[in-house]
């Protein structure tokens, strides 16, 4: 199979995925409940009212009606707008998803290699100070709850030392592109970014060690030490290379679901970011802001699935070879 | 020549001495009472402060949650507004209503203007009034739906026509509209329609009369404004006001502790009030809320329908329990007529009403007298038929006070003498129980409603037909009072009417009410002062962004001392918060060392101690296997 057919066939069924999926989404948040229904403890609103916001909505058509409508506007890029934010979909998101891009992907990029260099180095020195010491911090850190460490940044960093700000994520009355606007993002950047990579890199790194050893376990790995190989070299090109394949899978889907967001960073930070816009569009049942956000991170699922099987596809030869 | 002038002088002098007159006698004058006035003993200044969640929409016309209407309240004036339960002018100088109530004739201030400096007219109040009757979507279409129309007569004079009588307009309607500018609305009106229900205002459209001007607006994080130093009434102290929107209430108690925020409205749990008061810089506001929190009872389903044993259910509820401990004393009974007896619900308060005390041999008498008695023993009473007997509560899963509330119902309803009456606390997710309630299919579950200002809010939840009547009460005698209340002009006999539907309601428990809740509001006494602490409302509020000044601001000269000065308005909720503190003195005392909290110390060292111990441990196990 060439990898020109490979692609295609990958391209092919990624499509239908997503219209599977968009078709689910659309039923499965109908069955959430009623996104006006809150309003009706509301001494203020009167039935006329919800009857008037659920025609705004499109509510007051029916379900087939709904649904047809909805595919044909996803279809053209359409995605509707908000009840909570009274505004549109695609505002509602693009408003924030630079602050997620900007602090999620080198953060995650950053803790996957970190993860990836120290998990090889943990895996090869079984047992050693370096193996202990972090998988003790490791488990504790997986075992503590977020806000209670990010808490402890900021009460550390912040409140102690007075070094960084407690919340938010650029101080009022800079203009956007500005040096001075740069260097107060950045220190509003820091914690969240720090405990981000602290986390990111003592969960994965697990997944790298144990990897590693079982890669130790190979028999090819004993044949090049036989071959009388240095030892810097089975590492770099048997050990570490083979482990990093099934770390692109776990790693390479942490970029899927970054539209998901860093709820608790963006809770605790009080930092802006599309993890609490998925939240609140659950929670408030806001059927289009959450058919827009689900269709995005179902798009980047698959994206990074179909950019995981490619990379496999680079980096074994076995699975290109594979009919 | 000579004689015309004269006549024509004397004509219409006359007309002009008649039109007052005939107003006179035709018009009753609303009692609206004149505004606190401020001063600023120094002005300058930036003031931060933070709120518990964001505003997702600045637009005013369909801006619904607290937060919404609160970052917009600086921008806009209104007719009048409620100061610690009163009523005052602030744009409207005065408010007549013809003797039928069904005209409105409002004066209006002349010489505001806009942030533009275009002059706030006649013509923007009518229109705000027009375009909120006849926008249903809109967030305040409901009590502006009785109105017909309204008009400018002239620059400073606007008619409203009603439809119905609604005694109820000026509180519930004037007192919460802002006034918005039509020179900058009406064409978005025209371009969009309905649409303008998901416009978002651009800052530029942010304008108002207010004494702040928007200045930046960043989603999710903060809105800045600036002080507007020509005010009408006066410049705000001032110069710059942020609010930060901080979800997370133990990041805003640090920000505030270490400076950052002068003040924070948010939940605030009652357990760090003693830690906040070890901060000599910090002091504590306590405000109480007018949602009446009840238990609600099906009054269509059996038993609920019996009078009698809905009695019996109100002398089950241990209240003092519910306060003292589940709430930490941080509430007020709720009144079994459901009008709050304090605020601006305290006119219309009955105060002679019998309160339910916790009584279960009372109880017990009542079941037994019922027929619901305990027949095979088993500790349990069983219904008149003989058939087991239980029945739910429903507390809404995320508010864990009515999760405990409801638990200690459930306790002593088993612990009623002679056989305890078996409850089901059902914690459910709210928009399930919420559809259930809705639809009348639950025995019973624990609300909080929130009533209007004007006591014609009776209607929607006491009426047999009012539109949320959860507890689906219906007595012909109560709608027939509600309906003369809602259509009564005269305020006595309203106050008789509503006095004598509070007796009744008390008498018939169309459902338990529990509590009122009382809120902690921290804020800063080192940099600023001024601090204007009402009794229904936090710090951050209209009056404060007016009054507070900075203590480094730049000094003013004296002013001749203001009629009524902000500052001497006495605040019934210092001796509460003063209580608070005498009761945490020996805590208070145990925590001096006032900058770093000694719980976080002691978690930071536990988890110190638990990955040293752990790292050793598994060294140890190296060594020894090795």
């Amino acid at each position: 199979m060439s990898l020109a057919s490979f692609l295609a066939k990958k391209i092919v069924s990624s499509v239908l995925t997503i219209l599977a999926i968009l078709t689910l989404v659309f039923f499965l948040v109908r069955l959430t409940g009623d996104p006006f229904a809150e309003l009706e403890n509301d001494p203020r609103i009167t039935p006329e009212t919800l009857q008037a916001l659920r025609r705004l909505y499109g509510m007051d058509k029916g379900v087939v009606e709904q649904y047809i409508s909805y595919v044909h506007n996803m279809l053209i890029g359409e995605m509707g707008y908000s009840v909570k934010f009274s505004k549109p979909v695609f505002d509602a998101i693009m408003e924030r998803l630079p602050y997620t891009l900007a602090l999620l992907v080198p953060s995650i990029t950053l803790s996957n290699y970190l993860a990836y260099k120290i998990g090889v180095e943990m895996g090869y020195r079984r047992g050693s100070r370096l193996d202990i010491t972090t998988l003790a911090l490791s488990n504790f850190l997986r075992a503590t709850p977020y806000f209670w460490l990010a808490i402890i940044f900021l009460y550390v960093f912040s409140v102690q030392l007075g070094l960084f700000p407690l919340y938010g994520a650029i101080s009022p009355g800079l203009s956007f592109p500005s040096f001075e606007w740069f260097v107060d993002y950045l220190w509003h950047y820091a914690i969240p970014f720090l405990v981000l990579v602290v986390r990111g890199t003592f969960i994965f790194v697990l997944y790298v060690r144990n990897s590693v050893i079982d890669i130790l376990g190979e028999d090819y790995v004993a044949v090049a030490r036989a071959k009388g190989l240095p030892e810097k070299a089975v590492k770099s090109s048997y050990v570490a290379r083979n482990a990093m394949l099934p770390m692109i899978t776990v790693m390479g889907l942490r970029y899927a679901f970054i539209i998901d967001g860093a709820i608790l960073t963006e809770t605790v930070f009080s930092y802006p970011g599309t993890g609490r816009l998925v939240f609140e569009a659950i929670i408030n049942r806001d059927f289009w802001l959450l058919q827009g956000v689900m269709v995005i991170l179902s798009i980047s699922v698959v994206l990074a699935n179909l950019i995981v099987d490619l990379l496999y596809a680079l980096l074994d030869p076995r699975v290109r070879s594979q009919r | 020549m000579g004689v015309i002038l004269p006549i024509v002088f004397i004509t219409v002098s006359l007309l002009w001495g008649l039109v007052p007159l005939a107003s006179a006698q035709q018009s009753v004058p609303i009692d609206v009472k004149e505004p606190p006035k401020h001063s600023c003993p120094a002005v300058g200044g930036v003031l931060k402060v933070a709120i518990g969640s964001k505003p997702n929409t600045l637009n005013w016309f369909v801006a619904g949650s607290s937060w919404e209407i609160l970052v917009l309240t600086p921008i806009y004036n209104r007719l009048v507004r409620f100061y610690n339960g009163t009523l005052v002018k602030e744009v409207a100088q005065s408010i007549e209503m013809s003797p039928d109530g069904k005209v409105y004739t409002i004066k209006i201030v002349s010489g505001i203007k806009f942030h533009d400096g275009k002059p706030l007219t006649a013509e923007d109040v009518a229109f705000t009034i027009n375009m909120l009757r006849n926008s249903s979507w809109a967030y305040y279409y409901g009590v502006f739906r009785n109105v017909d129309r309204a008009e400018a007569v002239d620059p400073t004079t606007v008619r409203v026509y009603m439809k119905v009588v609604d005694a109820g307009f000026v509180e519930n309607a004037l007192s919460v509209m802002n006034i918005m500018p039509k020179h900058i609305w009406e064409p978005k009106f025209r371009e969009l329609g309905d649409g303008v229900a998901k416009y978002n205002p651009s800052l530029s459209e942010l304008v108002g009369s207010g004494p702040f001007i928007v200045t930046e607006f960043q989603p999710d994080q903060f809105i800045s404004y600036k002080a507007n130093t020509n005010y009408w009434q006066g410049r705000p102290c001032i110069d710059q006001l942020v609010m930060s929107f901080i979800g997370d209430a133990s990041v805003a108690l640090l920000a505030l502790e270490k400076g950052d925020i002068q003040t924070y409205s948010g939940f605030i749990t009652p357990e760090v009030v003693p830690r906040l008061l070890s901060n000599p810089s910090i002091a504590i506001h306590v405000y109480t809320s007018d949602f009446y929190y009840h238990w609600g009872l099906n009054n269509k389903k059996w038993p609920f329908n019996i009078t009698l044993f809905r009695k019996a259910l109100a002398y089950a509820v241990d209240y003092d329990a519910i306060i003292n401990t589940v709430l930490m004393g941080y509430g007020v009974r709720g009144s079994p007529g459901f009008v709050p007896p304090f605020g601006v619900h305290a006119k219309w308060y009955n105060p002679n009403l019998e309160y339910y005390t916790y009584n279960l041999s009372k109880a017990a008498e009542i079941l037994d007298q019922l027929g619901f008695k305990d027949i095979d023993g088993d500790g349990w009473r069983e219904a008149p038929d003989g058939s087991k007997f239980k029945f739910e509560i429903y507390p809404p899963s995320y508010d864990i006070i009515r999760v405990r509330a409801a638990e200690i119902i459930a306790d002593s309803l088993a612990k009623i003498p002679k056989g305890g009456i078996k409850a089901e606390v059902r914690i459910v997710e709210w928009a399930t129980a919420w559809a259930l309630i809705r639809g009348g299919q639950v025995d019973t579950w624990l609300l909080g409603s929130g009533p209007g200002y004007d006591i014609s809010w009776l209607q929607t939840r006491f009426h047999s037909k009012g539109s949320a009547n959860w507890n689906r009460y219906s007595n012909p005698e109560v709608d027939k009072l509600i309906d003369q209340l809602v259509a009564e002009l005269d305020p006595n006999k309203r106050r008789e009417l509503a006095w004598k539907i509070q007796e009744i309601l008390a008498d018939e428990v169309p459902a338990v009410n529990l509590y009122y809740r009382k809120f902690v509001a921290p804020y800063r006494v080192d940099a600023f002062e001024g601090w204007v602490r009402v009794t229904d409302d936090d710090l951050n509020n209209w009056w404060n962004f007016l009054n507070i000044y900075s203590k480094t601001g730049k000094p003013v000269a004296p002013t001749p001392p203001p009629t009524t000065p902000l500052t001497t308005q006495v605040v019934t909720q210092t001796v509460v918060a003063e209580r608070t503190v005498t009761q945490v003195a020996t805590l208070t005392q145990m925590q001096q060392a006032p900058s770093i909290d000694p719980m976080m110390i002691l978690m930071v060292a536990i988890a110190g101690v638990v990955v040293v111990a752990v790292i050793t441990a598994l060294l140890l196990m190296r060594k020894r296997a090795s």
